[in-house]
């Protein structure tokens, strides 16, 4: 294993078994939930892990954090063999589960640091100025004295990531940490995770439903489709990948009559009497093409280019599959 | 808050320390609740014990025992339970965190889940049942009038600890049971509720399948029927005799060897099933 690979699989596959029917006619059904997954994640890099619900997401995320045994293939993550060797890793890595909470729910939220601390042996030295520090970051201030259950979704989840940074991990997975929180919420969670990365150079391993999440804080996507790997690139390699095409609208002066597009623009509509013209451009065309086209015959007062949605990529990925 | 060393790595009985401690303050959050808990669990031995009671008004002796030994018995046995379900009652209960996804949150920390589980479930309202049997247990010793010797103390002292571990195993082989068969928390119960119930009543009443079984399968006869039928001298059946209640100790010792294979065994279930 490489030295900088944060996280290496392998054909990593898992299958679950299911039992159907009653006592007597029982049949065993092997389900497979992950297909030969090859993954490799570099130290610093922040990935999002996407996928439809039982794509198979949370298997991979149970995989590498050392609660679930591989079928077949192979894992290493930080070096670590994850399930035998898991409280081992569990030291470098920090896990947020959306829906499960680390934290003590009848405890104000300020308690639970020093018990997480006190398992991860660190003495005050070194989890005090790290809390503090996680305190500021993640604005956690103004609730620290509210037990856990009276805490909002957002202050949770907020109290949740805070729980699973305090011992400064080399790797954080978060399994859909904004699930259900508002807008302001969302976006104080991934300022500081982008932050985290920056200074700390902490991986990060994301599922999400959430596109804006993976936009926000991601440079790379994968994912997963029925227990397959779909895609693993960047967002601009994705929009390639499934020949997603950017819209230009532009306002004119003057309705642009003759107007001659050049290959691979479309004009899907007009507005206004033609002062306002609708179109569709391939990615191997440039935007200032478009618009040089359309000067030719009228005067350009405005104009806006819109990027394929990520959502309508996504959607052509799982298609395709 | 708890304050930890400044410098020092922590150590594993710092590390206990604060985890029992904000156990504590977690649940003197309910402190009206937990006190009339606690209050209902003493209680509760007391009620177990009249059925015994009733039975005893009818016949004279049980299994050779006098209603007075068989109180010492009762709570012997009960003591020895009162101390296994303070720190392991929870045990008995991991299919729930199965079933609700918290064995991952517990399995994603540093600290060994068996410690995890003791800790954060354990449960002040059970210290009811302690409290009855520190008193109980030496009430019956004085009152049944026994002779006593060195050997008799000390026998005396052990038994309860003994069946502390031997109850203490059977929760822990009952919580692993519940990580590989989800759904079967009423029969992984059978051995420690049943074992519980054998272990209170003088073993000598038992039927004989019944009996061994509970000396050497599942040795709750070992925490508190066999030592007092040696400290009062009473006779037992052939094949359990009595100076076997010396051995109450090693069986616990054993039993928690036997459970913790269990144990392990669970864990690797649930993380080859995925729970």
């Amino acid at each position: 294993m490489a030295s900088n690979h944060v996280v290496e699989a392998r054909g990593l596959s898992r299958d679950y078994i299911v039992h159907e029917g009653g006592l007597v006619r029982r049949t065993r059904r092997v389900v497979p939930a992950l297909v030969d997954l090859d993954l490799v994640i570099t130290a610093g890099e922040a990935v999002g892990y996407l996928g439809a619900n039982g794509s198979g997401k949370s298997t991979t995320i149970k995989m590498l954090s050392g609660i679930l045994v591989p079928t077949r293939g192979s894992v290493r993550v930080l070096g670590h063999d994850p399930v035998p060797e898991r409280r081992h890793l569990t030291r470098r890595i920090g896990v947020v589960f959306g829906q499960r909470s680390q934290l003590w729910w009848d405890l104000p939220l300020k308690e639970t640091y020093p018990i997480l601390a006190a398992m991860h042996r660190l003495p005050g030295s070194v989890w005090r100025p790290r809390w503090d520090e996680l305190v500021a970051g993640l604005e956690l201030e103004g609730f620290l004295d509210t037990p856990v259950r009276q805490l909002s979704l957002g202050q949770r989840m907020r109290g949740e990531v805070a729980a699973a940074l305090l011992h400064s991990p080399e790797l954080v997975i978060l399994d859909e940490p904004t699930i259900g929180l508002d807008m302001i919420s969302k976006e104080n969670l991934r300022r500081h995770l982008d932050e985290e990365r920056r200074t700390r150079g902490t991986t990060i391993l994301l599922t999400t439903h959430d596109l804006g999440d993976v936009q926000r804080l991601c440079d790379r996507m994968v994912i997963i489709d029925h227990g397959k790997l779909a895609f693993d690139g960047t967002e601009a390699q994705l929009a390639e990948l499934t020949g997603a095409r950017r819209m230009m609208t532009i306002d004119l002066d003057t309705p642009a009559d003759g107007l001659v597009l050049p290959r691979g623009v479309e004009l899907i509509d007009t507005e206004a009497d033609g002062l306002r013209l609708n179109l569709r451009f391939e990615r191997g065309v440039s935007a200032a093409q478009v618009l040089s086209a359309v000067q030719a015959r009228a005067e350009v007062r405005d104009l806006s280019i819109e990027e394929p949605a990520i959502e309508d990529l996504v959607r052509h990925i799982y298609r395709r599959g | 808050m708890a304050e930890l060393a400044q410098d020092r790595p922590v150590s594993w009985l710092r590390m206990m320390a604060t985890l029992l401690a904000s156990r504590w303050r977690s649940q003197m959050v309910y402190r009206g609740s937990m006190i009339a808990e606690m209050a209902t669990q003493g209680f509760l031995i007391l009620t177990e014990f009249l059925e015994l009671w009733v039975l005893l008004t009818h016949a004279p002796a049980l299994g050779g025992f006098s209603l007075a030994e068989v109180a010492l018995v009762y709570f012997c046995a009960n003591l020895g339970f009162a101390i296994a379900d303070l720190t392991g009652g929870s045990l008995d209960a991991t299919e729930a965190l199965v079933r609700e996804g918290r064995l991952e949150a517990l399995l994603v920390r540093p600290t060994s889940l068996l410690v995890q589980m003791i800790t954060q479930e354990l449960q002040l309202r059970r210290i009811g049942r302690v409290v009855v049997g520190l008193v109980g247990y030496p009430l019956g010793l004085a009152l049944v009038g026994i002779d006593w010797t060195a050997a008799k103390v000390l026998l005396a002292v052990l038994a309860p600890l003994g069946g502390a571990l031997v109850y203490f195993s059977f929760l822990m082989g009952a919580g692993g049971f519940q990580m590989i068969v989800v759904g079967a928390r009423q029969a992984a119960n059978a051995i420690t509720y049943g074992g519980k119930y054998a272990g209170g009543v003088p073993g000598g009443a038992l039927f004989t399948p019944i009996r061994v079984f509970f000396t050497f399968v599942a040795p709750a006869l070992f925490t508190a029927w066999l030592p007092m039928a040696w400290i009062l001298g009473i006779d037992t059946p052939a094949g359990t005799p009595s100076w076997l209640g010396w051995f109450g100790v090693p069986a616990g010792l054993l039993a928690l060897g036997a459970a913790t294979i269990w144990w392990r065994a669970g864990l690797r279930h649930y993380t080859g099933a995925g729970g």
